[in-house]
């Protein structure tokens, strides 16, 4: 894939990657491409465990019973 | 965008397969909660883990959903507001969700608990959001 950028642009990238630690624009093109795959794997994952939690027919109110009788029993410890 | 969640709406996206889930997950980074309410989700577990999932499995759901959707605010961050907070609303426990939203720039509280946040002194400094009202705020912006 190729890009074409404004030199005044591409030097203004140089100066806040050098900022940021990175030595060539190689090596941040590759952490933000890490970044993204770190966050798809991430997100898979996530949606793998909340599928494994949920229930069946469980209402907003059911919700809010379970936590209401949590607290009600928290205050009586 | 920002929108506050309580404790019932993090637990909801952890156990049902729907809406307040789906709308969750669909906007990381709109939504913020004070730590104490991930924390009060972990505690929680006995009363809403009903299928008996095992706990490591509960703690890397809520580490997930903390590092890639919801905004985990430290209780630190508003210490301060905590006093005038508990003076708005009846249940302490409700008392940092309200703080966190007297503290930052906010769309409201989205909850399923809107009897308890009622009060008018806390209405005329907060909005209360339905899953309803939250539905229609995303697809307006």
């Amino acid at each position: 894939m190729l890009f074409r950028v404004e030199e005044a642009l591409l030097e203004a990238l140089d100066r806040a990657l050098a900022a940021r630690g990175f030595k060539t624009r190689n090596e941040w093109f590759r952490a933000q491409v890490r970044l993204v795959l770190e966050e798809e794997t991430d997100r898979k994952r996530l949606s793998q465990l909340l599928d494994r939690l949920a229930m069946e027919d469980v209402t907003e109110e059911d919700v809010l019973h379970m936590v209401k009788g949590w607290r009600a029993r928290k205050s009586r410890r | 965008m920002t929108i506050i969640v309580d404790t019932n709406v993090i637990i909801a996206t952890l156990i049902r397969a729907g809406i307040v889930r789906g709308i969750l997950t669909g906007h990381p980074g709109t939504f913020a909660t004070p730590a104490s309410c991930l924390e009060e989700s972990w505690e929680t577990r006995g009363d809403w883990n009903r299928q008996g999932v095992p706990e490591d499995v509960i703690r890397e759901a809520l580490d997930l959903l903390a590092r890639r959707v919801v905004i985990v605010v430290p209780d630190s961050e508003f210490q301060g507001r905590l006093a005038e907070a508990a003076g708005l609303i009846p249940d302490p426990d409700d008392a940092p969700v309200v703080a966190l939203a007297l503290a930052i720039d906010n769309e409201g509280i989205w909850t399923f608990n809107t009897r308890d946040f009622a009060p008018p002194r806390l209405l005329a400094r907060v909005r209360v959001l339905t899953t309803g009202d939250v539905k229609r705020l995303l697809e307006g912006s």
